[in-house]
C-alpha cells in the first residue's frame, strides 16, 4: 500500500501543494479549506507540512463516536460519511500529524482522500518534498539525509 | 472592533480575480470602511502598482508632507494572487516618499498579499496619524485598530514573533516596522514574513509617522478565476518552462548572487561608494562561495517553485542565520563599502532588518561616511570616535547599527545621502537619482542603467527597467538605442508589477505568458497591443504625479559622479555616462515635451486627460 510521506527539511515553504489541493477538491483557491497545510516558522527557518499520513490504527477513525470516519482498505485513504459525522472535532484532536481541518461551511472535517491515489500536491511540489510512495520504502529518504548530515 | 460590511461574492462579478472592495482606515478618526473599486480601474491599471498610482494621485495632493496626517500608504494586491499563477505574490504599497519627496511605490513577495485577497480585500488604504503606537487587525470582516505601545521599539524580528504568539496563530501574516522607521529614518523600510522587505522609499518611515506598528491579516475566502482548467494547464506548462530555462534555474540554485561575478567581470559593480567598478575580493561574496560556506537552506515566497531565497549562516560567533543577502545588499553593503567579509555582510543584513531598513540605502550611505573620512570632510569624532574605514568589518557594522539607531553621526546618515550630502556642503559625493540611493549597477559601465535611474519615477531604482542584460550582449557605452530600450522594459516591468509578479518570472516567462495568466483569471482578455498602451498608462500616472509635485527635467538626472568622474579602474575605466542625448529621445519615444511632461495628445490618447 502507497502512504503520502513529507520529508520537512526539503520543503522550501511555498505552498504549491496548498493551492492546488483546494483547487482539486473545490476549483477554487482557499487555504482553510486545504487538506495539506505548510506551518511556517520563519524565525526558525522551519517549514512543516501537514498531512494525512494514512496510519495503520487511523486514531481520528477510532476516536469517531459516529463511526463516520473509516480507512479504506485498499488505499488507505479516511473517507468521511458525511451523514453520520456531527462535526465535533474529536478527529481533529486525536490527528498526531496536525493533518485534519474543519470547514466552516459543511460543519465537518477536511481530511486528505489521496486524490483518487494520485495526490495533487506530490504531484506539483517542485522540492521533492512530498512523496507518494509504498509504505515499505517511506523510511529511505530519511536514512539517505541522515548519511548525508554525516 | 469594527465589522465592516458587504460579503463579497467573486462569481457575481464579470471580472474574477479580484474583489472590487479597498480597505480604508483612517488613523486619526478611527473610521474604517470599504470602498468599492469599479472593474473600470482594473481594466485600465490591473493593480498593485498601476492601480497604486491612480489612487496615490487622487488621494494626496501636491505638496502633501509625506509625515503628515494627509499622507496615503495604499497597499495593494494583483488580480492573480490568490489563484495558482506562479510568482505571483508581490504586495505592493505606493505613498508619498520622505526620501524623494514625490511618489513612491515599493513591492515585497512573501505571503502577505495572498492573505489579503483571503480577506476579501484587494488593498488597504491607510490614511491619518494615529495618537499613540497602534496595530491594525484584519480577521476578514472583523478590523479593529489596537494599542501597540508595548510593540514599539522592538525590532522587527520580535514584532513578527510577538503577533503570531499574541494571536495563538502561527499562520497569520502579517508586515511591521522596525526602530528605524518608528525614528523616520528615510529608507526605513516595512518588513514582511520576518526576512522580506517593501525595501525602497522609506514606506516604513511613513508608517512610523502614522504609528502604525504593523498590519496583521487572515482570511477565509476563496478566490475564483474564470477558466480553472485553463488555469491549471497553463500554470504546469509553465513550471516545465521555469525547469527548462537555464536562467531560471541558476536563479534557484544560488539565488540573485550570481550577478556578483557577471557584473564584477564587466566592472560596473558598486565599489567604495561608486569610484571603482571593480572589487578584488568579490570573490569572497559571489555565489559559489556563498554555497559552499554559508548556505544553509532555500526559501521560497509563495507559488514560486524557483525560491531564490537563501538562507545564510555565518561560520564564526555569533553564528547569525539569516535569509539574504542577496546581490543587492551584496553589492551595497558589500562592495560598496570595501567589505569582503562574508560573515560581516550576514551581519550587517541582519542589522538593517533588525532594525528595518533598506539594505541599498544603507549601504549606500554607510560608503559615502566611509569616503567623507577618509577625505577629511567628517572626522572620527562625529562617529563617536569610531574610525571608520572602507573594507573594516568592525568599524564598519558599528556604522551600520548607528544609522539604525540614529546615534553620533547615524542621525544625519539617516535622512538619506542627498540631506546629509547637502548638509556637509559635499553634493558631488552622493550616489542618488531623485533622492533615493543609487543601487547596484553603475551606470558608466551599462549607460542604459544610467536613463533607467533618471526616468524611473522613485527615483535610482533598478528594477523598473532592467538594461543590463541585453546591455551585456550589445554595445553597453554606448547611448544609441538604449532610449528604446529603456521605454520597452519600463511598460513591460509596469505590466509585471500590476499583475504583481516577481521580475524573476522573466526567467521563463514572457509578456504572452503573464496575460494568459491575466486572461485566464480574470476572463478580459488583453492582448499585447492593449498591453503596451496599458503600460504606458500606468507610467504616465506616475509621471503626473511627479510633474504635479514640480519636478521636471532638471529632476530626470544623475549624481555628478556619474556624469563626471571617470571609473577609476577595471573593465570600464574611464567611462562617463551622456545621459542627455538619451534622455532627448526618451522624451520623443514617451510622447512627452522636452521638460518631460506628456503632452495632452498622449495622456488623451491612453485615456488620462480627464484627471
Amino acid at each position: 500500500m502507497k502512504v503520502l510521506s513529507a520529508i520537512p527539511e526539503k520543503c522550501s515553504g511555498c505552498r504549491i501543494c496548498e493551492f492546488w489541493c483546494v483547487m482539486e477538491h473545490h476549483n477554487l483557491v482557499n487555504p482553510v479549506k486545504a487538506r495539506i497545510r505548510i506551518l511556517r516558522q520563519p524565525e526558525e527557518f522551519r517549514n512543516t507540512p501537514m498531512v494525512c499520513h494514512q496510519c495503520q490504527a487511523s486514531p481520528c477513525v477510532r476516536v469517531c463516536p459516529e463511526e463516520a470516519l473509516s480507512r479504506d482498505e485498499k488505499t488507505g485513504a479516511i473517507r468521511l460519511d458525511a451523514e453520520q459525522c456531527t462535526g465535533c472535532r474529536l478527529c481533529l484532536n486525536a490527528c498526531p500529524h496536525g493533518a485534519i481541518a474543519y470547514d466552516q461551511e459543511s460543519g465537518q472535517p477536511i481530511i486528505c482522500d489521496l486524490c483518487g491515489e494520485n495526490p495533487a500536491c506530490v504531484r506539483v511540489c517542485p522540492e521533492g518534498a512530498l512523496q507518494y510512495i509504498g509504505s515499505e520504502f517511506v523510511d529511505r529518504s530519511r536514512k539517505m539525509q541522515l548519511a548525508e548530515k554525516r | 472592533m469594527r465589522t465592516v460590511e458587504g460579503k463579497a461574492k467573486m462569481a457575481d462579478k464579470s471580472l474574477f480575480g479580484v474583489w472590487g472592495r479597498l480597505l480604508r482606515v483612517d488613523l486619526s478618526s478611527g473610521e474604517i470602511g470599504v470602498d468599492s473599486l469599479d472593474e473600470s480601474l482594473f481594466k485600465q491599471f490591473l493593480g498593485g502598482r498601476g492601480l497604486g498610482a491612480r489612487l496615490l494621485y487622487q488621494e494626496v495632493p501636491a505638496r502633501t508632507d509625506p509625515f503628515g496626517q494627509d499622507n496615503a500608504l495604499i497597499f495593494l494586491t494583483g488580480p492573480l494572487e490568490g489563484t495558482l499563477a506562479p510568482l505571483s505574490n508581490k504586495t505592493t504599497v505606493t505613498f508619498k516618499s520622505p526620501l524623494t519627496m514625490t511618489y513612491s511605490e515599493s513591492c515585497c513577495g512573501g505571503h502577505f498579499a495572498n492573505e489579503i485577497k483571503f480577506a476579501g480585500y484587494d488593498g488597504i488604504l491607510i490614511r491619518g496619524q494615529a495618537q499613540s503606537p497602534v496595530m491594525l487587525w484584519i480577521d476578514g470582516d472583523q478590523v479593529r485598530i489596537r494599542p501597540a505601545d508595548h510593540l514599539w521599539g522592538k525590532s522587527t524580528f520580535e514584532t513578527f514573533t510577538a503577533i503570531r504568539n499574541e494571536a495563538g496563530d502561527p499562520f497569520i501574516e502579517s508586515v511591521v516596522i522596525g526602530p528605524a522607521g518608528e525614528k523616520l529614518n528615510r529608507f526605513g523600510n516595512i518588513m514582511s514574513d520576518y526576512h522580506r522587505d517593501f525595501g525602497r522609499g522609506g514606506g516604513g518611515a511613513v508608517m512610523g509617522s502614522k504609528n502604525l506598528k504593523a498590519i496583521a491579516i487572515r482570511g477565509n475566502r476563496g478566490v475564483e478565476v474564470a477558466d480553472p482548467e485553463g488555469l491549471k494547464a497553463k500554470v504546469l506548462a509553465l513550471y516545465e518552462q521555469f525547469q527548462k530555462t537555464d536562467r531560471a534555474q541558476v536563479r534557484r540554485r544560488y539565488g540573485t548572487a550570481d550577478m556578483v561575478d557577471f557584473i564584477n567581470g564587466l566592472g560596473f559593480l558598486a565599489v567604495h561608494n561608486f569610484r571603482d567598478g571593480q572589487f578584488d575580493q568579490a570573490g569572497n561574496l559571489n555565489c559559489s562561495t556563498i554555497e559552499k560556506e554559508a548556505l544553509v537552506a532555500h526559501s521560497s515566497c509563495l507559488g514560486c517553485p524557483i525560491r531564490c531565497g537563501k538562507i545564510l549562516k555565518q561560520r564564526s560567533a555569533p553564528f547569525l542565520a539569516i535569509e539574504g543577502p542577496e546581490f543587492e545588499s551584496i553589492a551595497l553593503l558589500g562592495s560598496n563599502c570595501g567589505i569582503g567579509d562574508l560573515d560581516a555582510l550576514i551581519q550587517a543584513t541582519e542589522i538593517c532588518d533588525r532594525y528595518g531598513m533598506d539594505t541599498i540605502s544603507s549601504g549606500n550611505v554607510v560608503g559615502f561616511a566611509m569616503e567623507c573620512l577618509e577625505e577629511g570632510i567628517l572626522k572620527p569624532d562625529d562617529f563617536g570616535g569610531l574610525n571608520l574605514k572602507f573594507g573594516d568589518p568592525e568599524s564598519y557594522l558599528q556604522a551600520v547599527e548607528m544609522v539604525g539607531q540614529r546615534r553620533h553621526i547615524g542621525d544625519l546618515l539617516a535622512e538619506g545621502v542627498r540631506l546629509a550630502a547637502d548638509k556637509l556642503g559635499v553634493p558631488e559625493k552622493a550616489v542618488h537619482a531623485k533622492g533615493m540611493e543609487i543601487p547596484a549597477y553603475d551606470p558608466r559601465g551599462c549607460v542604459g542603467m544610467g536613463l533607467t535611474y533618471a526616468t524611473a519615477a522613485r527615483g535610482g531604482c533598478h528594477t523598473k527597467s532592467p538594461t543590463m542584460g541585453a546591455e551585456a550582449l550589445g554595445d553597453r557605452f554606448t547611448t544609441e538605442g538604449k532610449a528604446v530600450l529603456v521605454r520597452g522594459l519600463q511598460w513591460q516591468q509596469a505590466i509585471m508589477d500590476s499583475l504583481t509578479m516577481c521580475m524573476t518570472s522573466r526567467f521563463g516567462m514572457h509578456l504572452k505568458d503573464h496575460l494568459a495568466l491575466w486572461n485566464l483569471v480574470t476572463g478580459y482578455p488583453i492582448d499585447e497591443a492593449e498591453a503596451e498602451k496599458t503600460g504606458l498608462r500606468i507610467l504616465n500616472m506616475e509621471r503626473l504625479f511627479n510633474c504635479r509635485e514640480g519636478l521636471s527635467r532638471a529632476d530626470d538626472t544623475l549624481p555628478h559622479r556619474f556624469l563626471k568622474e571617470e571609473i577609476r579602474r577595471g573593465p570600464s575605466q574611464g567611462h562617463v555616462v551622456e545621459l542627455e542625448p538619451m534622455l532627448t529621445e526618451y522624451y520623443q519615444l514617451m510622447g512627452w515635451d522636452q521638460e518631460g511632461r506628456p503632452t495632452e495628445e498622449t495622456l488623451s490618447s491612453l485615456g488620462l486627460d480627464t484627471l
